[in-house]
């Protein structure tokens, strides 16, 4: 038997074979020299006489450095494949360097004489081309030796060796602190884990970002970044990936590559840390599967809505045509569940196809890495163009419902209004019949606020206690008052038990979300045969004839397509996506994709002196809101993670990170909202194929900055000792007098961390044909069997919480999907009474 | 000129090989005419790989000496019109069938073509090949070499299908 420690030294089999690959190169180029050299004593074999190249002093003795330099290396490297790694490292770059200066002698050398070879001829470029040729098939088979020997050491899924090295080299840098928990490796190991667990588009991006952080230092003619001694490495970042952006000394575009690949190496890092459970008792988190009253709490509220839900996966579809005599619905979020109920109270046949997998709750686990991997879209690493916006949705059967906090709000009025003023948007919504829809929807998913409900949320305990203090500050500034709004938040969550997992799935069936609630429920109503869900299957085209869509082409994750016809489609694949569809089937040219906006937000975090434990982690996720004069243009909600997520979003470098982050359990946090100008746009661009391009106007910007100093003054009114936004360059603000240098500190996007859960428009709705993708039924323009009901059709920004509004939309189209299919009532046809004809 | 039609050779030979090719195509299309949707992409990325793998490789082999001159027009047609549409076809149509059913099959249509391109444009001639003198021993050999297309394209297919890299599908491994 072999002792653990024992096993750890033994080279695994791809090690192996990469030892017994030098040895046998040494023999190449040990028996390479020898061939120069037994001309010079009179040994030449007679079948090596017709070179005469072997017997050119000058030949002879370049080569046999060249070989006996390769074949010294290849000696030391494979007496220890690991002690002398980089010595196999640096023979395949030589090597690659000599087939690259091969290729360019060949195409461009002009002296291209002619040697005799035995009584042909052999010009010396064709010679050349024989010996890049060997050169690059060694080194091809040592890359792929070298790469599989690492991988199989570390058990590699994703990684390469190299971007391997330098995540724990960044690691080594970046999480810096008195007594670090587990070793950089495991870090590394960690993140390698999760960018193996899901597939994505922008996973790439990881790879090159840590590419980019290994190579940039060569630029500066210093070592690459994991060659570096640990302390060079952090003044390295510190002046050039840092300083560089945060004091604008770097040009533009190199300031934005250099910050995007730097925030990417630093959340990767945080991610791998601190989603250990290793780690969790160290910053004072206590996951709930161990909180002392867990069990209690579990006990006291003893609700659990999960509904079993029937999904097809890949391998219950049988045939690669499917014939669906009904609704065909793209995506299985709000908009499409609401649909998918609603056709179903009509008897009409829905079929739900969903890119995301099905993962039934019972499976939810408190493992982060794990759950953002299987619940979000892209792993949740979905960024804009430019690297600084990052755009979060779920994608799992079930949609952004899975994942969301379950905060629901109304649409406001004034939105409402100016979505239908004539002179601008133009919506022509029938209102009265929007609010019906709207009071519907809190019914069906079972909205209440979530203290004021027998049985809920009503005991103190089970409410955020950083939400408190938020309530608390807001109180001691006197902002509770009219016009102002400060409460517990409504949302569709019953009898919850504070977990704090909202944003990972809830496991205990305590929100009412599509995935336990809406869509089993559909299920039942019209039997699983007349209500199909297949997951894993992503849409990638529509087809059409004319105005008419004859069927859909979805993808699954093999690869493997279908075919599905039906009589009505309806997409609710979610803004962006929704829009990426109708560009690749080319249907709304022009126009699909424009118009994109968002409740683009930004955290404030407080910190709380010593001794004031307050464990925010404990409690529903968003637990408080505050909505000021609506003239302000933003919202305010409290909003705690588990310390994987926190640790992404905490503000700080080095040490300073480290710091807060061992400040977790003293700390609150709120969330800044602010409905964005619809100057967004996604369009299939880019690598990923999927753009997002966004900029924030002046005017957002600035409303968002004025958002975040009150956020950090209302924390501050509430004991809290310093509070800190989440700039590029740390800041921490201790009095109300330092927060007014805040406006100054944070000059633009570029300064701060931006992001969005809600992602709205793309395919607004307006009866202008110019700029509307849908009309009034949320018809395609242009289609007969095609309607869209997501969030996508916002005509723009709600500028609150945008799942009531999806909802609403998608319960108002309800009449219209039916009829189009050929059931339903028919009859909803009144629009706004003062309705005027479409314009062409 | 002799560099890209080949010595004696006009475009009406290239016309009398395209028809030729044509032809084939017919009759290996005959038992699938249609490309079934999860064939598709396997099938165009096979046409792309095996005409850039096969144009490169028959100049490449012929500057080793393993290969004689393709005339640069003959090339293009033999591995784009050819190795990619017609035998990426015939791989479509055949490659649930046994390996070694393929292999022949492969090398015997692979062979046939190569002798009416012998035929018509002189091309794939050397008197004597591998020791072997005779002058059919070339057109042999380099006709068993594409008895492997089957061989290597479901390597290639099975290995990118496991991810589905390219969107490529593989049904036996998913
Ligand atoms: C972390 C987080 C927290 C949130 N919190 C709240 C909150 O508290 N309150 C609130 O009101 N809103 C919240 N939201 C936003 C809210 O969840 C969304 O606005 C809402 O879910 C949008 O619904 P939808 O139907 O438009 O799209 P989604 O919910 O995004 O659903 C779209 C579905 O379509 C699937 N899909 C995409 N493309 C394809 C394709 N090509 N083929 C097949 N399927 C496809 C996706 O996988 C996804 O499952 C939150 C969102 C997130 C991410
Ligand atoms: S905190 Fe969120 S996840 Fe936990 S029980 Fe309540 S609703 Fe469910």
């Amino acid at each position: 038997m072999l002792m653990a420690s024992q096993k750890h030294f033994l080279l695994t089999a791809q090690e192996r074979n990469l030892k017994s690959y030098l040895r046998l190169l040494f023999f190449i180029y040990v028996g390479g020299v020898l061939v120069y050299l037994l001309p010079a004593i009179g040994l030449l074999p007679a079948f090596l006489k017709p070179y005469p190249f072997l017997i050119d002093p000058a030949f002879a003795n370049n080569s046999v450095i060249k070989m006996g330099l390769f074949a010294a290396l290849c000696f030391v490297a494979a007496g220890d494949v690991r002690r002398f790694l980089v010595t196999v490292e640096a023979i395949m770059v030589v090597m690659c360097l000599a087939v690259v200066s091969g290729v360019i002698l060949i195409l461009t050398a002009k002296n291209n004489y002619v040697m005799q070879v035995g009584n042909s001829t052999l010009s010396i470029k064709t010679m050349l081309l024989y010996s890049s040729l060997f050169d690059a098939v060694l080194n091809g088979i040592l890359i792929v030796l070298y790469n599989k020997a690492q991988k199989a050491r570390y058990g590699l899924q994703f990684f390469t060796p190299m971007q391997f090295r330098t995540l724990q080299a960044l690691s080594d840098v970046l999480i810096e602190g008195d007594e670090e928990l587990i070793t950089d490796r495991e870090v590394a190991l960690n993140v390698d884990r999760y960018m193996s667990s899901f597939l994505g588009k922008t996973k790439w991006v990881s790879k090159l970002s840590l590419v980019g952080i290994e190579l940039y230092p060569l630029f500066f003619l210093k070592p690459a970044t994991s060659y570096m001694r640990p302390e060079d490495r952090k003044a390295f970042l510190e002046r050039h990936f840092y300083q560089d952006v945060a004091l604008r000394m770097a040009p533009p575009v190199l300031r934005m590559l250099v910050q995007a690949m730097i925030r990417m190496g630093k959340q990767l890092c945080f991610m791998g840390y601190y989603n250990d459970p290793r780690v969790h008792a160290s910053i004072g988190y206590e996951p709930f599967s161990q909180r002392a009253d867990s069990k209690k709490r579990l006990e006291d509220l003893p609700y659990q809505n999960n509904q079993p839900l029937q999904v097809l996966a890949e391998k219950d579809v049988e045939t690669d045509t499917l014939d669906w005599d009904g609704v065909v619905i793209v995506g299985t979020g709000p908009g499409a569940s609401v649909m998918a109920k609603g056709l179903a109270e009509q008897n009409v046949p829905v079929l739900l196809i969903e890119r995301g997998e099905h993962t039934d709750p019972s499976q939810f686990n408190e493992d982060e890495i794990d759950m953002v991997s299987r619940l979000y879209a892209d792993g949740a690493l979905q960024l804009a163009a430019d690297f600084r916006f990052q755009v979060i949705q779920g994608s799992a059967v079930g949609g952004s419902s899975v994942v969301n906090n379950a905060v629901c709000f109304d649409t406001p009025d004034s939105v409402l209004d100016r979505w239908n003023d004539r002179g601008g948007i133009d919506a022509g919504l029938d209102l009265l019949r929007y609010k019906q829809c709207n009071q519907h929807v809190n019914e069906m998913i079972g909205v209440s606020r979530i203290d004021n409900t027998p049985n809920t949320m009503s005991r103190e305990e089970y409410l955020n206690p950083g939400g408190k203090k938020f309530i608390e500050g807001i109180h001691n500034l006197g902002l509770d008052a009219a016009p102002n709004v400060a409460n517990s938040v409504s949302a569709n969550i019953r009898q919850c038990v504070g977990c704090g997992y909202c944003n990972i799935g809830c496991r205990w069936g305590k929100k009412l979300s599509m995935l336990s609630n809406i869509l089993p429920q559909a299920q039942k109503l019209a039997g699983a045969d007349k209500f199909r869900i297949i997951a894993g299957c992503e849409v990638i085209r529509l087809k059409a004839r004319g105005g008419k869509i004859t069927s859909l082409i979805g993808r699954f994750r093999n690869g493997r397509k279908i075919d599905v016809r039906g009589k009505t489609f309806v997409v609710a694949a979610g803004a962006v996506s929704s829009s990426i569809l109708l560009q690749r089937s080319g249907i709304a040219a022009g126009r699909a994709g424009k118009r994109l906006s968002f409740n683009v937000g930004s955290p404030m975090t407080a910190v709380f002196p010593k001794g004031q434990i307050i464990n925010s982690y404990k409690g529903l996720q968003i637990s408080h809101y505050l909505q000021v004069d609506p003239s302000r243009g933003f919202i305010f909600e409290t909003w705690f993670n588990p310390p994987m997520f926190q640790s992404t979003i905490m503000p700080g470098w080095w040490e300073d990170h480290w710091k807060n982050m061992h400040r977790y359990n003293r700390m609150a946090c709120t969330g800044v909202l602010v409905g964005s100008d619809s100057n967004a746009e996604v369009r299939i661009a880019g690598l990923t194929a999927r753009e997002v391009r966004y900029q924030p106007t002046q005017k957002d910007f600035d409303t968002l900055l004025d958002g975040l100093q009150l956020a950090g003054e209302i924390y501050l009114a509430a004991g809290a000792e310093a509070v800190m936004p989440n700039t590029f360059r740390y800041h921490e603000y201790a009095t109300g007098e330092d927060l007014k240098r805040m406006k100054y500190d944070i000059k633009d996007n570029s300064d701060i961390t931006l992001g969005t859960g809600h992602p709205q428009g793309g395919n607004i709705l307006s009866r202008d044909k110019s700029i509307g993708v849908v009309d009034e039924q949320l018809k395609v323009y242009g289609y007969e069997n095609l309607f869209i009901a997501d969030a996508s059709v916002f005509p723009t920004a709600v500028g609150v919480n945008p799942q009531i509004t999806v909802m609403t939309f998608a319960d108002y189209a309800v009449p219209f999907v039916a009829e189009n299919a050929g059931a339903g009532a028919g009859g909803v046809k009144v629009i706004t009474p003062e309705r005027e004809p479409v314009k062409d | 000129m002799n560099d890209i039609l080949g010595a004696n050779n006009s475009l009406l030979d290239y016309a009398l090989v395209v028809l030729l090719y044509g032809l084939m195509f017919l009759l290996i299309r005959y038992p699938r005419p249609h490309l079934e949707l999860n064939y598709r992409t396997n099938y165009f990325f096979l046409v792309i790989l095996w005409a850039f793998l096969m144009f490169t490789g028959n100049y490449l082999f012929y500057r080793l000496g393993v290969m004689t001159f393709l005339p640069w027009l003959n090339n293009l047609l033999h591995s784009c019109v050819w190795v990619g549409l017609c035998l990426g076809w015939l791989y479509y149509c055949a490659h649930e069938r046994p390996l070694w059913e393929q292999f022949i099959l492969f090398a015997f249509t692979s062979f046939l073509v190569k002798m009416a391109e012998h035929a018509v444009l002189g091309s794939w001639a050397r008197d004597s090949y591998l020791g072997i003198r005779n002058p059919y021993a070339y057109l042999v050999v380099m006709s068993i070499v594409d008895g492997f297309y089957p061989i290597i394209s479901q390597w290639i297919i099975q290995a990118l299908g496991r991810k589905s890299t390219f969107g490529i599908y593989a049904p036996r491994l998913a």
